[in-house]
């Protein structure tokens, strides 16, 4: 009897033993991690968006696999271990991953006390993670880059970096952008990355119907294949995207006989704009909650861009792939690399890699899309920006050694990471905070993308901020979120009663935003 | 309980004082024997199962302190449950709430979890199929394949655009805007998850096909004498005998029903939650969800609860049943 | 107590009847048989199929409509640029014709696509695309490179396209080096290694205690060990999350290895049920010789059930292949300490654009079980009869 007890707690011994071996992350997550309890009622509605939403749908292979695009590293003993999470907004792509990976060996091998570790989770699932990560006390110690979405999610859940940033000089900023980080949780991030947003179209699909590109210039008039000249509307840009969405035999969708089962090109797509929120801001700014911050509401333009979407995706004359071409034809999900979708409605991320896999599947053709000016709901134009950036988590361990590593990504890493160069071009897809650097993005993407005419446009997008945000506070955001993100997948999914679902839909989030009170 | 699994009766019920110093030393033995056993069910079952009902009653998130008295908040946990449109919402012309999603699956689940195995079953023992270990074993292998991998083969499938299935009902002159758009779908795609489990059936399948085995020849024989056909035997002879199987079964595939959630939890890690349109929001999803992403650990706890009552009252309600239809065979009249 | 093989087929005597009946009973009948249940088998196992081919595809050949099925590329005509030549051409591109000039030397060099282009001759021959409109398409002949320009008046999306056999092998090394698949195959061995341990060293003792000693309240006991079999596991998860979240065993092994050492029903089951069918007398002539309870466990009942020992460590090994919520919840953040069937889903929530590398992916998760399964299969069908079974 005593022999098998003797053996049973050495053997639990052994199993604790090695359960414990593995490094610091393991062992129990400070107190205050503990008590701090994620406050469910943020109040501040921040005035510009920011992104959570990556391209989910990656791209093909990089041509030299240097470094794993899946990368997994364990703490070395005798450093100080610092975990950066990437998943919550842009940087899950696979050609992201291989440069992210880059610049955290970069940053390893610059000096010897702090050990950078990536940690990669798919977009869709970051928010999930994340929680279960902070609520056991073992959250990572950089998060980013990450938008207001993601801060709304976890707010109450950041670091206040008001004693490292006043020791580093924050000149080099625009202090408009320095302000929007200073929060009612305090100071809790450096302006990193800006997304404004515009209309990427594709030149050859737009060639080979003979249509005129989208207007480069805010305001100015489309010039139909007739020589009419309309004002540059969702409704012209719908009549535009049906013409150019195409059946296998070489029908449009505003011809006759034109079969609409077996489409080859679509007129336009969302694409990464997968969610309610953003697709109502594109046309009118707003919000899913009213003023008193309680009651569940849905502006009217966001119903009519709803509908609009609903009609595009399921009416007779469709121009909106749905759900399985998205996920199937279209390179799951992803329209720049499937090439066949004429516009995008998207904030500036994919300008990291416009480019489409080749026929063959072994390597990506250049870019042959270029930028356009979004279009007009009742005379205006919705828009959209982001703003990402890595914040901290309260809970860390080493607060000092997480600043030192978030300020390299924010400044030396941004030459990777947002800038680029012609060899090896910036995975982010986003307009770098600093000034300084303003002018060699502009030059380096100008490079990487020669058929890329009209850069400006991309710039005056600036002007269009959603405001309120798309992303911004509602009560119990995290589940009110995903509620909208599941509510857009319905809209592409199925032909639906859509007001009814608007109804359900309106009546879930009132019942989510009862729980928080 | 003792129904379903008998226990061989063993031992007089003595009470410890009056027992022998041999008795004495045989109860102390075997408690010591299975004392992790005590241990464990104490420790992970027992005690769990009450501070999730304790929990239930509180206003707590993951971060509090569970043995904060200040916390207790009666039953308002359960008045909110019973309002929960997430729940109970039926819509029928709408996107359900969860427990009518957990429902609606099972509908097609549960019938199609029972029913198969067994037609394989039989088909396997039957006397007429040459290489019946060879295919026994086919049917059953596809069981031991993690579930994470088999439900991307029958997603790849599946696939409306692209899956084998599809490509043939094309091929057989379905038209192309009839086709089941599967897991993208919502008129779908509770089918196309029984699909993905289907591999799960290779232990309802072996299971069934021991209890026809263990059929007494000589039942057949009789029933040939009486000029039963092949479908009258099956009825009055095969499904009696093996009922306790298929009973067994039907129980595990109810206890499992009410907590599926891992395949659409897998599955739709690249997409937006209840991917298409809520319709995979299963009752065990929307409780994992309330938890471990929004951490509210009370409503987790609350939802949990109500599981356990539902699993426990559909249980009892197939025991009721159960002396109608299944047939033990010590218990003949 | 059923523990023979389910393999051995039952003798079950058929009654005769005329002879051509008998006839068809000898032959068609079985092979009617045998015909439908391979057909069914083939339908059942197509999955396995479908992943060997398409994880020999190209990212193109995935996502294009009518691709065959087997693994093959389009083949493509680089154009050598013989003609120099600049050409307007009349074409119709989305409704009306217009005038389009065509220079040839634009396209030297580039790799073209190659379509089917039916001839007004009635034939049909394989022609490159150099420029395409939705009512018209401009061909170059490959067998004449020198040759004008071809305008087909038609959508060449229409026309069907050569496709040339071509397994691309390198997506298993693709897919070997983006999960890290010698990683999380260590850790997902390390997992099952120390919660089989952990179940034979609890299960084994406590198996036996039920079926070897008498004593009041064991079969209450017993009783509740079996229900814990239909006890839905959400109703204990909370708490014991919670519980492992304030001891910060989360982000380790512990709280995936430690409850494995106390003992769980299911295998208790399996293994107490073993030990009923063994004799007593071997344990009482060892007892008469002075054994205590744990050396007849040890050298008169272990050796005995080596195979319901390992038929309970194969289940458990493919039961830890299979897990994949609690390395979901305990490690969610350790990546490194993951197993093959979270970063499998992991892998598909970043790659969802990659089919050809998820289905290599789940062949690579899928191999080490279905090796296990062929070589102890006996044991799997073993198991399976004595919990089935006995009732």
């Amino acid at each position: 009897m005593k022999r098998l007890t003797i053996v049973l707690s050495l053997l639990i011994g052994l199993s604790m033993l090695l359960g414990a071996c593995a490094p610091a992350t393991a062992t129990p997550a400070p107190a205050t991690a503990a008590t701090q309890a994620p406050a469910a009622a943020a109040t501040d509605t921040p005035a510009v968006a920011a992104a959570t939403n990556t391209p989910a749908g990656p791209t093909a292979a990089p041509a030299t696999p240097t470094t794993t695009p899946f990368p997994v590293a364990s703490c070395q003993a005798g450093k100080t271990c610092v975990r950066w999470y990437v998943g919550l907004g842009t940087g899950t792509n696979e050609v992201q991953i291989p440069v992210e990976q880059e610049v955290v060996n970069d940053f390893n091998t610059s000096q010897d006390k702090i050990q950078l570790i990536l940690e990669i989770v798919p977009n869709a699932s970051a928010i999930d993670t994340l929680s279960t990560e902070i609520a056991s006390g073992n959250g990572p110690d950089i998060i980013g880059p990450v938008g207001w979405a993601g801060s709304n999610a976890f707010h109450g859940q950041w670091l206040d970096l008001k004693p490292y940033i006043s020791k580093v000089d924050t000149s080099i900023y625009n202090p408009a952008l320095v302000k929007w980080y200073e929060t009612s949780e305090g100071d809790v991030g450096l302006p990193f990355a800006v997304y404004p947003s515009a209309l990427f179209y594709n030149k050859a699909i737009f060639d080979s119907a003979g249509y005129n590109y989208p207007p480069a210039k805010y305001g100015d008039k489309y010039k139909m294949p007739d020589g009419t000249m309309v004002d540059w509307s969702w409704d012209t840009l719908a009549k535009v995207a049906q013409a150019l969405t195409t059946d296998k035999n070489g029908k449009n969708a505003t011809e006759a006989g034109f079969d609409k089962n077996n489409i080859v090109n679509y007129g336009f797509t969302w694409g990464f704009e997968n969610h309610v929120n953003y697709v109502g801001s594109f046309w009118q700014s707003g919000s899913l909650v009213a003023a008193d911050s309680k009651t569940a509401q849905i502006p009217d333009a966001w119903k009519a861009a709803w509908q609009w979407t609903y009609n595009g995706v399921w009416g007779d004359q469709p121009f909106i792939p749905n759900n399985n071409y998205e996920q199937s034809l279209n390179n799951g999900g992803n329209p720049f690399d499937g090439n066949h979708v004429a516009m995008i409605d998207n904030p500036v991320w994919y300008t990291c890699c416009m480019t489409h896999v080749t026929t063959d599947g072994s390597d990506k053709s250049p870019a042959d899309w270029d930028i356009g000016a979004m279009p007009t709901y009742n005379g205006k134009v919705g828009g959209r920006i982001d703003a990402d950036t890595f914040r901290i988590w309260k809970g860390t361990k080493n607060p000092q050694a997480a600043f030192d590593a978030m300020y390299y990504l924010e400044t030396t890493g941004v030459q990777k990471l947002i800038i680029g160069s012609a060899a090896e071009p910036a995975p982010y897809g986003a307009f770098p905070a600093r000034t300084a650097d303003q002018a060699a993005w502009l030059a380096a993407k100008k490079v990487a993308f020669p058929a890329v005419q009209n850069w400006d446009t991309l710039v005056a997008g600036l002007n269009y901020p959603d405001s309120p945000s798309a992303e911004s506070y509602m009560p119990n955001f995290s589940e009110a979120w995903a509620r909208g993100k599941t509510f857009y997948s319905l809209i592409i999914t199925s032909p639906i009663d859509l007001a009814k679902e608007e109804q359900t839909f309106q009546t879930d989030l009132q019942a989510i935003f009862n729980k928080a009170q | 309980m003792e129904n379903l699994i008998r226990l061989p009766k063993t031992g007089s019920p003595e009470t410890i004082r009056n027992m022998g110093p041999l008795a004495r030393r045989e109860f102390r033995n075997g408690l010591l024997f299975i004392s992790p056993w005590i241990i464990g069910f104490l420790v992970f079952t027992l005690f769990p199962m009450l501070a999730t009902l304790v929990f239930s009653f509180m206003n707590l998130r993951l971060t509090d302190n569970p043995l904060d008295p200040s916390k207790f908040v009666g039953l308002h946990n359960y008045a909110a449950l019973l309002k929960d449109a997430q729940v109970w919402n039926i819509r029928p012309d709408s996107t359900p709430g969860s427990l009518w999603v957990t429902i609606r699956y099972g509908l097609i689940a549960i019938p199609v979890g029972i029913l198969l195995p067994m037609g394989i079953a039989l088909l396997v023992n039957n006397p007429a199929l040459k290489g019946q270990n060879f295919f026994r074993s086919m049917f059953y292998m596809p069981y031991i394949v993690p579930f994470v991998a088999s439900i991307f083969l029958w997603a790849g499938v599946l696939n409306p655009e692209f899956g084998w299935v599809n490509m043939t009902l094309l091929a057989l002159g379905v038209p192309r805007s009839d086709l089941p758009g599967w897991i993208n779908d919502i008129n779908w795609v509770y089918p196309a998850y029984v699909l993905l489990g289907i591999w799960g059936i290779g232990n309802a399948m072996l299971t069934m096909l021991a209890g026809m085995q263990a059929v007494p020849t000589d039942l057949y024989d009789a029933a040939k004498v009486d000029g039963a056909g092949s479908f009258a035997r099956f009825a009055y002879v095969t499904f009696p005998m093996i009922s306790p199987v298929v009973f067994y079964n039907l129980i595990l595939s109810v206890v499992a029903l009410f907590q599926y959630f891992l395949v659409p939890l897998a599955l739709n890690t690249g997409n937006a939650a209840g991917f298409p349109g809520g319709a995979t929001m299963f009752y065990n999803l929307y409780l994992y969800r309330t938890f471990f992403v929004f951490q509210n650990m009370s409503y987790g706890s609350t939802l949990a609860w109500a599981l356990f009552i539902i699993i426990l009252i559909v249980t009892v309600a197939l025991f009721a049943t159960a002396r109608y239809w299944v047939y033990y065979a010590g218990e003949r009249q | 107590m059923t523990t023979h093989s389910i393999l051995q087929k039952p003798a079950i005597s058929r009654a005769g009847g005329n002879r051509r009946w008998n006839r068809f009973k000898k032959i068609a009948w079985p092979a009617s048989v045998t015909a439908f249940a391979t057909v069914l088998l083939g339908l059942f196992l197509m999955p396995f199929l479908y992943m060997v081919f398409t994880s020999l595809k190209t990212q193109t050949q995935v996502a294009t409509p009518g691709a065959p099925i087997w693994p093959a590329k389009y083949p493509t005509y680089v154009y050598t640029g013989e003609n120099k030549n600049t050409y307007t051409l009349q074409v119709n591109k989305s409704g009306f014709p217009v005038n389009q000039v065509i220079n040839m030397s634009d396209y030297a060099g580039k790799p073209l696509e190659l379509y089917r282009v039916p001839l007004p001759n009635g034939t049909t021959k394989k022609l490159a695309l150099i420029q395409g409109y939705q009512k018209s398409s401009i061909f170059i002949d490959p067998a004449k490179p020198a040759g004008d320009p071809i305008v087909w008046t038609g959508y060449y999306e229409s026309l069907p396209r050569p496709w040339v056999l071509a397994p691309q092998w390198s997506n298993y090394v693709e897919m070997w080096n983006d999960v890290n698949y010698p990683r999380v195959l260590w850790n997902t061995f390390f997992y099952a290694f120390m919660t089989t341990i952990g179940v034979l060293v609890s299960c084994i003792p406590v198996a036996y205690g039920f079926s070897r000693f008498r004593f009041p309240g064991r079969d209450v006991l017993f009783v509740v060990l079996l229900s814990v079999i239909f006890l839905p596991s959400t109703v204990t998860i909370i708490p014991t999350f919670t519980f492992f979240t304030k001891i910060g065993w989360v982000g380790s092994w512990l709280p995936l290895i430690v409850p494995s050492f106390f003992a769980n029903a299911y295998d208790t089951f399996l293994l107490r049920q073993y030990f009923m069918t063994l004799p007593r007398e071997l344990d009482e002539a060892a007892m008469i010789d002075g054994a205590n309870p744990l050396q007849v466990l040890w050298s008169v009942i272990i050796p005995q059930s080596y195979p319901v020992i390992v038929a309970v460590t194969v289940f458990h090994v493919v039961w830890a292949w299979n897990d994949y919520f609690n390395p979901l919840i305990y490690l969610s953040s350790r990546m490194d300490l993951q197993p093959i069937s979270v970063a499998l889903a992991r892998f598909n929530g970043l790659f969802g654009s990659r089919p050809e590398l998820i289905q290599a992916g789940s062949l690579l998760t899928l191999l080490f079980p279905l090796i296990l399964f062929v070589l102890a299969q006996r044991f799997f069908v073993q198991g399976i009869v004595i919990t089935g079974v006995e009732k």
